[in-house]
C-alpha cells in the first residue's frame, strides 16, 4: 500500500505503528546517506541517523504537515550532523592527515569514470563542512536551492554561494591532483 | 561577455547536472540547447582570456567527475538491515522510558503541588477578611481614583486589588503602631511637664492629693521615693530659669548666633538685660 507523505505523517500520528515503520523505511536511506556524507564513518552515521529519527518521531506532533518532510527530516540529520562533528573536534586526532595526497596523480590521464568518482569523493571529503553538506543535498538529495535554505535555516543567496564555492575548491582540487579529462 | 559571466554560464551548467526537480524548484529550468549556446559563449570567451581558460578547463573535469560519481554505486553507503529495527526499537525503549520517568515524578510532583497550594492558601489575601482601616483617615484605603466613580475594585485586574489590599493592610498595621507607640510617650511628656510647671513639687505624702492622677502612675510613685526629697521646690518657671542661667553661664562666650539659638530658655532674664546684642537698638534704619 502506497501513502503520500501528507497522509503518512497523518498516520504517524494517529499512532499506527506500521505507518512508524514505513516513514522509517522511506527516509532512512536519505537521511543515512547525508549522515555518512557528512561524518564519513559508518558508525556515526548510524548512530546519527537513528537519533534523527528519534527526534523527529518525538516532534512529529509539532510538525506542519503542509511541509515536506523530506527537507524536515534532513534538516534535523543536518543539525544532528553538526553536533557530531562539534563534538569529534573536541576529541584528540589519532593520526595526521598526510599531506602527499595534494600531490600530483603520477598517471598521465585519469579517464576511468570509476578512478574520477573516486578522485571526486575524495576531493568532497576535504570540503568544509558546509560546503559539503550543500553540495550532498544539491548533487546528491536533489533538493532545491530553497529547500536547502529552509533545512540549513539560511538565506538562498548563502546557499549558492557556498555551493560555488564548494564546487570552485573541488575543480581546483581535481586539477592538483593531476585529474584531468 | 566577461570573465564573471562565464563563471555564472558554468554555475549554471554544473546546476543543470542536478535533477531537473531541483532545477524548475529553483526556476532555473532552461532548455539544453539554451544551455548549449550558453556553454557555446563561454568557451568563445575562453580562447581568448588564459584565466577563464583554465577555469573552464577544471570545470569541465568537475562536470565529469560529477557524472561519474553520481551514478556510480557506493556499497559503502548502503544501508545495514538492522538500522531500520535500530530505529523502531529504540523509539519504543525512549518512549516507555519518558513513561516511566512519568510515572516516577508523579508523587513527587504531588507532593510538590500539594505544598504550593498549602503556601499560596496561607499567604494569599483572603477576600473575606475585612478591611483595616485607620479611623478618621483616608490613609489606609487602598489607592485608587479620587474619584471612585470610574474603577471600582471589582473591576480592576486581580493583581492590583491584591496589591491595593495590601497596601490597605500595610498602611492600618503602620497607623495603629505609630498610634500605639506614640500615646504613652506623649501622655508621659504631659505628665511630666505638668508637675514641672506646678507651683511647688508636690511632696511624697500629698502627692495624691495634688495629682490624683499619680495614683494611677505607681512607677512615679516609687521613682519620688527614691530621688531626695526637696521640701520647697522652686516654680517650673524658676527652675527653667535656672536651667536656661546655668547653661548660658557654662557655655559662656557665647557667639550672637548661640544665643539665638538657645534664647529660648532665657527669656525671662532676656527681658531683664538691656545691654544683650539681640535687643540692642539697631543702629540703622528707623
Amino acid at each position: 500500500m502506497t501513502m503520500d507523505d501528507p497522509t503518512l505523517v497523518k498516520a504517524v500520528r494517529s499512532g499506527d505503528p506500521q505507518a512508524t515503520r514505513l516513514l522509517v523505511e522511506r527516509f532512512h536511506g536519505i537521511v543515512f546517506g547525508l549522515c555518512y556524507r557528512m561524518l564519513n564513518h559508518r558508525q556515526d552515521a548510524e548512530d546519527v541517523t537513528q537519533e534523527t529519527f528519534l527526534r523527529a518521531l518525538r516532534a512529529i506532533f509539532g510538525f506542519d504537515s503542509a511541509r515536506p518532510i523530506r527537507p524536515w527530516l534532513l534538516e534535523i540529520a543536518a543539525n544532528r550532523c553538526r553536533t557530531a562533528l562539534a563534538l569529534r573536534m573536541r576529541r584528540p586526532k589519532l593520526a595526521p592527515v598526510s599531506a602527499a595526497e595534494d600531490h600530483a596523480d603520477p598517471r598521465p590521464g585519469v579517464n576511468d569514470p570509476d578512478n574520477l568518482a573516486g578522485e571526486l569523493e575524495r576531493a568532497v571529503n576535504r570540503l568544509r563542512p558546509e560546503y559539503r553538506l550543500v553540495f550532498s543535498l544539491y548533487h546528491e538529495q536533489n533538493l532545491s536551492y530553497e529547500e536547502i535554505a529552509q533545512s540549513l535555516d539560511r538565506p538562498v543567496g548563502t546557499v549558492k554561494t557556498w555551493l560555488h564555492r564548494a564546487r570552485a575548491e573541488l575543480a581546483e582540487h581535481l586539477a592538483r591532483r593531476g585529474v584531468e579529462c | 561577455m566577461n570573465c564573471q559571466d562565464c563563471d555564472q554560464i558554468w554555475n549554471q551548467l554544473l546546476d543543470a547536472e542536478s535533477l531537473s526537480r531541483a532545477r524548475v524548484a529553483t526556476g532555473l529550468e532552461a532548455s539544453p540547447q539554451l544551455l548549449a549556446e550558453r556553454e557555446q559563449a563561454a568557451c568563445t570567451h575562453a580562447l581568448g582570456c588564459s584565466r577563464c581558460r583554465q577555469v573552464q578547463t577544471n570545470y569541465e573535469t568537475l562536470r565529469r567527475a560529477l557524472r561519474a560519481w553520481v551514478s556510480s554505486a557506493r556499497p559503502e553507503m548502503t544501508l545495514s538491515p538492522a538500522l531500520v529495527e535500530r530505529i523502531l526499537a529504540g523509539q519504543k525503549t525512549g518512549s516507555s522510558r519518558r513513561a516511566r520517568r512519568w510515572r516516577a515524578a508523579l508523587p513527587l510532583g504531588a507532593a510538590v503541588a500539594a505544598v504550593a497550594c498549602l503556601i499560596a492558601l496561607v499567604l494569599a489575601p483572603l477576600p473575606w477578611r475585612p478591611e483595616r482601616v485607620s479611623p478618621g483617615s483616608d490613609r489606609g484605603r487602598p489607592p485608587g481614583p479620587a474619584s471612585g466613580s470610574a474603577l471600582r475594585p471589582s473591576n480592576r485586574p486581580s493583581d492590583s486589588r491584591v496589591l491595593s489590599a495590601a497596601l490597605a493592610d500595610a498602611t492600618a498595621a503602620t497607623w495603629d503602631l505609630a498610634r500605639t507607640t506614640s500615646e504613652p510617650a506623649a501622655r508621659l511628656g504631659r505628665q511630666v511637664l505638668a508637675s514641672a510647671t506646678q507651683v511647688e513639687y508636690p511632696s511624697r505624702a500629698g502627692a495624691s492629693a495634688a495629682d490624683p492622677a499619680g495614683s494611677s502612675y505607681p512607677g512615679l510613685d516609687s521613682l519620688t521615693g527614691v530621688l531626695p526629697v526637696v521640701p520647697q521646690a522652686p516654680p517650673g518657671s524658676a527652675l527653667l530659669q535656672q536651667v536656661g542661667d546655668g547653661l548660658s553661664a557654662s557655655v559662656r562666650p557665647l557667639s550672637s548666633t548661640a544665643r539665638q539659638a538657645f534664647g529660648f530658655l532665657r527669656i525671662p532674664s532676656l527681658e531683664k538685660t538691656d545691654n544683650s546684642p539681640l535687643h540692642q537698638p539697631a543702629s540703622k534704619g528707623a
